[in-house]
C-alpha cells in the first residue's frame, strides 16, 4: 500500500510554470545587477571624491608655500635652463628636489590628506576592480573534469 | 552546447548573468511545481519561485559550489513560503483549481490513468489540506524527488523527523484516500 501510495505521490499533476515566469526572472536579476552596480559606482565616487576633498585643502596651502614660478612661460624656462645644464648636475637637482619634495610632503600634508590619499587610492582600486572584465574561462581543474562529462 | 551546473555556478558566483539565466531556464519548472505543491494558489507560487531566484542572485556568493544547487534553492524558497505563512498568521489551503491533468510530466498508460485519475484527484485535495511541515516534506519528497538526507538539510531538521512527517502525512493521505473511496 505505501508502494502505491509513493507511485501516486510521485505522479500528482501539475501545472507548469507560466511562460513569461523565466523571462520575467532573468529581466528583474538583470534589474538587479544594474541597480547593484549603480549603488557600488556610487560609493566609489563618492570615496574619491572625499579623498579629492582631503587633499585638495592641505595642496592648496601646500602650493601657496612653495616659490613657484608665476607663470607657464617662465616655468618653462627653468625647465629648459635646468635641461641645458651638464647631466651630473641635473640628476643631482632633481634628486635634491625629490628629497625636498618628500620632506615637504611629510611635514605639511596633514593627517587629512593622508585619509585623502588612502579614499583615493582604495576607490581607485574598487573602480578598476568593478571595470575590468573578469574572465569566466578560468575554472578549477574539478568543474573542468566534471564537464567533460557532461558537455 | 549544455554547460556543466558546476561551471555555471562558479560563473555565475562571480557575477556572470548569462550563467544565472541558465540556471534560471533549467530549475525554474522544477522549483514551481514545488512551490506549487505548497503555495496558497498560482500567483503565491509565482512570486515565491521569483523571490527564491531574486534572492539566489543576491546571496550565491555565499554558495559553497561543491554543494548540490537545488536543495539551496529550495531551502531559500521554503523559507519564503514560511514566512508568508507566519506573516499571514494563518495556513491557507492550497486553491489550484486548474491543475490540469494533461499537462502532467508523468505520462502514465491509458489503462493506468482509467485506474488511478480519480485517487489523484482525490490526492490533490489531500496534500493541498495537509499542515505546512507535512505538505513540505511530500514536495521535496515526491515534486523535488529529494533524497531523506537532502529534505532534513533543506529544512534544518533531523532526519528522523523527516521520516516521522513522511509516514504521519502518507497516513494521514492513505486514510483521507479510503474514507473518500468509500464514500464514493
Amino acid at each position: 500500500m505505501t508502494d502505491d501510495m509513493d507511485r501516486l505521490l510521485s505522479q500528482l499533476p501539475y501545472t507548469p510554470p507560466p511562460p513569461d515566469l523565466i523571462p520575467r526572472i532573468c529581466r528583474l536579476a538583470r534589474a538587479r545587477q544594474r541597480r547593484n552596480q549603480r549603488l557600488r559606482l556610487t560609493f566609489i565616487g563618492f570615496f574619491a571624491l572625499s579623498g579629492v576633498w582631503f587633499i585638495a585643502i592641505p595642496l592648496l596651502q601646500w602650493s601657496y608655500s612653495l616659490s613657484l614660478p608665476a607663470s607657464g612661460p617662465q616655468l618653462l624656462l627653468e625647465i629648459g635652463k635646468i635641461a641645458l645644464n651638464d647631466m651630473e648636475t641635473s640628476l643631482a637637482l632633481g634628486l635634491q628636489n625629490l628629497t625636498m619634495y618628500q620632506q615637504e610632503v611629510i611635514t605639511q600634508f596633514g593627517v587629512l590628506a593622508f585619509l585623502g590619499l588612502s579614499l583615493l587610492m582604495v576607490s581607485t582600486l574598487l573602480g578598476l576592480n568593478q571595470l575590468l572584465p573578469r574572465s569566466s574561462l578560468t575554472y578549477p581543474s574539478s568543474y573542468l573534469r566534471n564537464a567533460k562529462g557532461d558537455v | 552546447m549544455e554547460l556543466n551546473e558546476g561551471i555555471l555556478i562558479h560563473c555565475a558566483r562571480h557575477g556572470d548573468i548569462d550563467a544565472f539565466e541558465q540556471l534560471v531556464a533549467r530549475y525554474t519548472p522544477k522549483l514551481y511545481r514545488v512551490v506549487q505543491r505548497m503555495a496558497a494558489n498560482t500567483s503565491q507560487a509565482e512570486d515565491i519561485t521569483q523571490e527564491a531566484f531574486l534572492r539566489v542572485w543576491q546571496t550565491l556568493s555565499r554558495f559553497q559550489e561543491d554543494a548540490d544547487f537545488f536543495p539551496y534553492l529550495a531551502k531559500i524558497a521554503t523559507n519564503l513560503l514560511y514566512d508568508e505563512w507566519r506573516r499571514s498568521k494563518r495556513y491557507v489551503f492550497n486553491q489550484l483549481e486548474n491543475i490540469d491533468e494533461t499537462m502532467s510530466v508523468t505520462t502514465p498508460t491509458p489503462e493506468q490513468v482509467a485506474e488511478n485519475a480519480e485517487r489523484r484527484k482525490i490526492l490533490v485535495q489531500a496534500v493541498c489540506a495537509l499542515p505546512p511541515a507535512y505538505r513540505t516534506v511530500i514536495a521535496l519528497r515526491y515534486d523535488a524527488e529529494m533524497s531523506y538526507q537532502q529534505i532534513a538539510e533543506t529544512l534544518d531538521i533531523p532526519l528522523n523527523t523527516v521520516r516521522t512527517h513522511l509516514h504521519r502525512a502518507k497516513a494521514y493521505l492513505q486514510k483521507f484516500l479510503e474514507e473518500r473511496l468509500n464514500d464514493g
